[in-house]
Order: C-alpha cells, then sequence, then structure tokens
C-alpha cells in the first residue's frame, strides 16, 4: 500500500513536471488539505489562508521542475508554503513585531504550562481558532519556533528581524495562548 | 502539579500534521497559473504596486467592450457630420468654381466680357428708361423696336411675334436666377394710348438709347428699311402693346440689365453682330426655344456671384490651414576642408548627420547631431638645426651642450592633422520654392562645435611647423561656428523625403590663440532621407 502510494506521487510529480493539469489536480486534491493546515495556522482567517495556499499551490507547479527526488515532495511543498504565507503576510503587512526585551529575563524562567486534564479535550479546530487570536507577528514566530521546530536564528533570518524580537514574540505569543487556553477552558467547566 | 502540566508548545505541537479540509479551489490556481498576469509575480519577482496592468483588464477597456457601440458611435456621428460638410462644401465650391470657369469660357469664346467681371443690377421692367437694359428671351421686342419708325408705326409681324412670345414668357416664369425679374411691360397701359407716340415719349424719365437689336441677317423680324438711314442706332424704344390682342396686355415680359453697356454697343457698332442673348450664359435662351415656350436656364448662374465675392474673401477659408509638423532625417555628407595655410593639403571626409526637426509652413527648425571629419597633411617641415658641442666640467665630464649656428632646412615629411567635430546645429530654414513633390529650402544657422583634436600640426609665425596635438592648453574644446544651407528635397512617398543639401560652414579658432588661427571650414555636400512624424 506505501508502495503503490509512493509510485503514484512519483508519477503524479513526473505529470506536474510535464505540466499536465491531470496530475496537478490530482497533487492539489493530494496535498490541499495538509497545506491548508499550514496556512490556516498563519493567517488569520480562512480567506487569507486560502489566497496564501493557491498562490503556494501556482509556485509549486511554477517551480516543481526544479523538484528533486531526494527529498519527499510534501516537505518540499511545506517549506514554500510556510516561505509563500509568509511573504502573504508580508506583503500584506498585516502584522507588526514589537520589539521589547522587557521581559526577557523573567520569561526564562516563567512555565507557561497548562493542566493536563484542562486541555485533553480542546481538538485542533480550538488550537487553530486559538492561534488565529494571535497578533500576526505573535504567531507567525510562534508558529515557526514551536510547531515547525525552528531556532531563533533561523527564525530571525526568515523573518528578517532579529533574534531578540523573535524570543520576545514568542514569550508573548505564549502568554498569549496560555490565558487563552485558560479562559477557554474555564469557560467550558463552568458550561 | 507540574507533571499534570503541559507545556502550551507542546500542546500546539500536534498542529503540525493538522488537515484542514478545503473543498475545490483547483480551478483558481490553474486560472492563475495560466494568467499571464500572475507569470511575473512567481518568477522570483515580486509584483510592484505601480505596475500598469494590462489594458484589457482595465475598467475602461471592459466598458468599450460592452459598449463598444455606444463609445463608437458618438465619434462615428461627430466624424460622419464633420465628413459630410466638408464633402458639402467640397461639393459647392467645385461646382461653383466650374460655373463661373464655364461662363469665362463662354465670354472669352464669343469675345463678351464676362459678366461676372462686372457689377449687375437687377431692374424692374417697369423702369426701362435705363439704357442699359436689355430683354435678352425676346427677339421680337428688339426686332419691334427696331421696327418703329418715327411715326410710331409698328411693324404687325413684329409686334405679333412679341405678343407671342411675351405671352410665352409669361408662362415661363424664371425665379431662380437673380439677373431675371419677371415684370408686366403694360404696366402702363396709357402709354400705349397714341400710336404714334413712343413709350419713352411718355415716361417721366428722359429717354435713353435702346441697346441695339440683332441683326437682321439673323433675326427675320427686323426690317432693314427701318433702319436709320445714317446707320446710327435708332432711338430705343419701349416695346409697344397692342391693346386689342389680349395675350399682350397680359404679357409680362423677362429683363436684363447690365450696368455697362459699353462692350456690347461697341461690338454691335462695330459690325461684330454678337447676339446679346450670349452675353450672360445665364440667361442664354437657345434659338430653337424661341418660339417653342421653353427656355433653358443654367442653375448655377446664380452663385456666380457667390464665387466672385468667394473668390475675394472667403478663399482662404478652404485653403488648407498650415500646421506644426514634426521630422527625423538622417544624412550623410562629403566634406571638403578649406586648406588651413600653405603646404597643406585638405583631405575630403565623411560627415554624419542625425537631425529632428520641426516645421511650421514654409519655415523649420532642425537640430541634432553632425560628425565631421577635418584632416590635413603637411608635406613640407621646417625645423631648425645648430652645431653643438660639449660643456666640460671641472672633472671632465659633459654637463650640457652648446648650441651654435642656427640654421633652418625644410625636410619632406607627411605630418597628418585630423580634427574631429561633433556639432550641434542650430538651424533654420525657408522653404523658397514648392513644386509637386519638389522642394527647395535655403537656411542658415549656428553650430555648436565640441572639438576634439586627434592631432595637429600648424605652422606658427615663424612658419615652424607645430605640433598642438591633444594639448588641451592649446586647443579650444568648444566653439561656434555658422553654416549656410541650400536644399532640394524630393518627396518620395507622403510622408517620406529625400533630399541633398550643400552646406558651407565655418567654425571659430580651435587654437586658443589668435595668431595663429585655424578654423576649420569647408563646403559639406550631405545626401539623406527625411520622414515626417506627425
Amino acid at each position: 500500500m506505501y508502495l503503490k502510494q509512493q509510485l503514484n506521487i512519483e508519477k503524479v510529480v513526473k505529470g506536474c513536471q510535464n505540466g499536465k493539469a491531470k496530475y496537478q489536480k490530482a497533487l492539489y486534491n493530494h496535498f490541499a488539505s495538509k497545506m491548508m493546515g499550514i496556512c490556516v495556522r498563519y493567517c488569520r482567517d480562512i480567506d487569507l489562508a486560502k489566497d496564501a495556499m493557491q498562490e503556494g499551490f501556482v509556485k509549486v507547479f511554477k517551480h516543481i521542475d526544479g523538484f528533486k527526488a531526494e527529498s519527499k515532495i510534501d516537505t518540499w511543498m511545506t517549506r514554500i508554503m510556510i516561505n509563500t504565507t509568509l511573504n502573504h503576510l508580508k506583503k500584506n503587512k498585516r502584522y507588526e513585531y514589537i520589539d521589547d526585551n522587557a521581559g526577557m529575563e523573567h520569561a526564562v524562567n516563567n512555565r507557561h504550562d497548562v493542566s493536563a486534564d484542562a486541555v485533553s479535550a480542546i481538538n485542533h479546530a480550538e488550537l487553530i481558532a486559538m492561534l488565529q487570536e494571535l497578533p500576526d507577528g505573535y504567531r507567525m514566530v510562534f508558529n515557526l519556533y514551536a510547531v515547525e521546530g525552528y531556532t531563533h536564528r533561523e527564525i530571525a533570518e526568515q523573518l528578517n528581524i532579529s533574534e531578540g524580537t523573535s524570543k520576545s514574540q514568542l514569550n508573548r505569543a505564549r502568554k498569549q495562548l496560555q490565558s487563552l487556553v485558560v479562559s477557554r477552558m474555564g469557560y467550558r467547566n463552568s458550561v | 502539579m507540574s507533571k499534570e502540566n503541559i507545556h502550551i508548545d507542546d500542546l500546539f505541537k500536534p498542529l503540525k500534521g493538522y488537515k484542514h479540509p478545503v473543498e475545490g479551489g483547483f480551478a483558481e490556481i490553474n486560472d492563475k497559473l495560466h494568467d499571464e498576469a500572475w507569470k511575473d509575480q512567481f518568477d522570483g519577482y515580486e509584483h510592484a504596486v505601480t505596475d500598469i496592468p494590462p489594458f484589457s483588464a482595465l475598467p475602461m477597456a471592459k466598458s468599450d467592450k460592452a459598449f463598444g457601440f455606444k463609445a463608437a458611435g458618438k465619434y462615428t456621428l461627430i466624424i460622419g457630420i464633420i465628413a459630410l460638410l466638408s464633402f458639402g462644401g467640397y461639393t459647392a465650391y467645385n461646382s461653383i468654381t466650374k460655373n463661373q470657369k464655364q461662363a469665362t469660357e463662354t465670354a472669352s469664346n464669343q469675345n463678351i466680357p464676362s459678366l461676372q467681371d462686372k457689377p449687375v443690377a437687377i431692374l424692374d421692367p417697369s423702369t426701362t428708361d435705363n439704357p442699359n437694359e436689355i430683354d435678352p428671351n425676346t427677339p421680337a421686342q428688339i426686332s419691334s423696336t427696331k421696327g418703329t419708325n418715327a411715326n410710331g408705326t409698328f411693324n404687325e409681324s413684329a409686334s405679333g411675334e412679341h405678343a407671342s412670345t411675351s405671352g410665352i414668357g409669361s408662362k415661363n416664369r424664371n425665379t431662380r436666377s437673380p439677373y431675371i425679374e419677371k415684370g408686366s411691360l403694360d404696366a402702363k397701359p396709357e402709354t400705349n394710348t397714341n400710336p404714334g407716340a413712343t413709350k419713352s415719349s411718355t415716361s417721366p424719365k428722359p429717354k435713353a438709347k435702346r441697346k441695339p437689336a440683332a441683326d437682321p441677317a439673323i433675326d427675320p423680324t427686323v426690317d432693314p428699311e427701318n433702319e436709320g438711314s445714317d446707320g446710327t442706332p435708332i432711338t430705343p424704344q419701349k416695346k409697344p402693346t397692342n391693346h386689342s390682342n389680349p395675350s399682350v396686355n397680359q404679357n409680362k415680359g423677362v429683363r436684363i440689365v447690365q450696368a455697362d453697356p459699353d462692350p456690347l454697343i461697341k461690338s454691335e457698332t462695330n459690325g461684330n453682330n454678337p447676339d446679346v442673348n450670349n452675353f450672360n450664359p445665364a440667361s442664354k435662351v437657345p434659338e430653337e426655344n424661341w418660339f417653342s415656350g421653353q427656355r433653358s436656364i443654367n442653375p448655377f448662374a446664380a452663385a456666380a456671384i457667390s464665387a466672385q465675392s468667394l473668390n475675394k474673401f472667403n478663399r482662404n477659408k478652404f485653403l488648407p490651414k498650415p500646421r506644426i509638423s514634426y521630422y527625423a532625417q538622417l544624412g550623410l555628407g562629403f566634406l571638403s576642408p578649406t586648406s588651413p595655410f600653405a603646404n597643406a593639403t585638405p583631405t575630403n571626409g565623411l560627415t554624419y548627420q542625425a537631425h529632428f526637426g520641426i516645421q511650421y509652413a514654409r519655415f523649420s527648425f532642425y537640430s541634432g547631431l553632425e560628425k565631421s571629419n577635418y584632416t590635413y597633411t603637411t608635406t613640407l617641415r621646417n625645423i631648425q638645426l645648430y652645431d653643438s658641442f660639449p660643456h666640460l666640467g671641472p672633472g671632465g665630464d659633459t654637463i650640457g651642450y652648446f648650441k651654435k649656428n642656427f640654421r633652418d632646412t625644410t625636410i619632406n615629411q607627411n605630418n597628418s592633422s585630423r580634427v574631429v567635430i561633433n556639432s550641434i546645429p542650430l538651424h533654420f530654414q525657408f522653404k523658397a520654392l514648392q513644386l509637386d513633390k519638389m522642394n527647395v529650402q535655403f537656411g542658415t544657422g549656428l553650430n555648436i562645435n565640441l572639438i576634439n583634436t586627434k592631432e595637429l600640426w600648424y605652422k606658427d609665425n615663424n612658419n615652424y611647423l607645430v605640433n598642438y596635438g591633444g594639448s588641451n592648453t592649446n586647443t579650444a574644446k568648444i566653439n561656434l561656428g555658422l553654416s549656410l544651407l541650400a536644399r532640394v528635397g524630393y518627396r518620395i512617398t507622403p510622408l517620406t523625403e529625400i533630399y541633398g543639401r550643400l552646406n558651407i560652414r565655418e567654425a571659430g579658432n580651435i587654437i586658443n590663440s589668435n595668431n595663429p588661427a585655424l578654423k576649420p571650414s569647408g563646403a559639406q555636400l550631405d545626401f539623406g532621407i527625411r520622414y515626417h512624424l506627425k
């Protein structure tokens, strides 16, 4: 089953490299939800995420000739989607960074924990909704750091900001998410 | 508590594999994939906000597509009206001119001055005392006048014909020509109460001599015996009216009056016997129609006056108005420099020209860039020789040379001087002659010369050949020159013209010294092509 799927993906990629719309559609159908999941984490709303995803797919189809089989296609596409979404947000200038390192010292020691029992019932949709409530700058840094696993240096290079700004954005994002989770759980428990 | 807690990062980490449901969307991607407007955006180029969108994307273009007929209709209507007026004006003008030409030709063919060259008055036939009045289409009237003798009796046949003719004339009114006016010849029937009296005798105004009638040889109604015995013109009489003939009483005649009768009188008395009806081609009545009740009228006779006034006052309205036009021209020239000094042979060189000009009516101005090469070759060179011997120091070492026995000598040596002048012409031209396709223009103007001295050998006051080559301090970099131009152009297409031009040019001194001075000058023959841009 796995081999068959792998084989199909290779065929689809080859078809996309030949510019065949049929294979492009197949690739889109196969990866659209996953790529949309990435975009929706970075964007404030679904519409923006959809735009970014479409833009990302266009870029994928334009540059799929340069894709080497050394890496997985979804990894390559994920990278393109993240970059496209970030560029999309930059172009729309929907975010700003608050470069404030004042709270960094105690932030290191401050644990951003929430009760495991409380969060057990939180599904992915609710998490996405919480992420979308964050300011764009917070959300981008948090996603890159906490979800994608980038370092602060990589984030700084990616977003063209300083490492300090990345850290402060992350700290604020965590704080805000913590309060969001607690308030959401408190509301749920009260209901 | 810490064991039961979870870090906020860990809470969101599972989102890495999160899949968000998507409905459709590939069609939009496919559209963007093949949309030219998106093409550059994904080739490492970020679409600038200021980029001009394609024309088809403009709202105006869409509007034009949707309402193209409406948009086009407005301009079509305007253009149509202009075209219609232009065509109408052209046709009218053409007709007027043609008619005027025909009238002139008719008059000249009959050796009669054209009516259009004379002022024309329109008179009421009742005021018949004007000596210039002529009835152009009633030969009976003329004959009856001629037939009137001193006793006032009339030739019966003459009066009858007249009555007949007059009656016909009354049935055929022509109200179109201002030369002709209908009136009753019987407006004063009491003048006929006395058969022995002429109408003129009862008129309150003094009599005037009537214009002589047609030749009896032509007009059978004329009785030669009734002519004056001395051959002098008979006193003109009013056309008699016969009260017994009702048709005569109701007669309504038509008359044409010309203010200047002299040519007609003169021509008749000279025996040329012109048909008086022909003096005005507008009112010419063919002879066969005299009694047939038909008359032919030139419908454009009235326009002759208009044409006359048109020529005098409104001619400029029909001439094309001069407008500003622009042109570009490229040319290649052959320069023949004049010799700047003795023993220097100038070499013909090429010049290259690129001009942009503006023209209004016969005047034009152009500027641009011209590159000219001035080359001179100096064959004889004067140099100074001397003898020298060393000046030895105390130690026997040479510390210098004494020069002695100076003398001049001449050697044969080819020294080539080359000066390249890039000039910016500021030339005015006047078109002195414009033929169908050819024109001749004369002009003059200044040249701003940018001088690049490659090599320069020049004889100084002592006739020594001095090399000024490449010396910034000795040669000028910029100066002014003057050009005199004569140009012949020949149009090969409506917008393209080839030309030949003679340019006699002289530049200012290119050496920073008045003595010696070198002023590159020469005659230049250019050939080029001009293209009118607008």
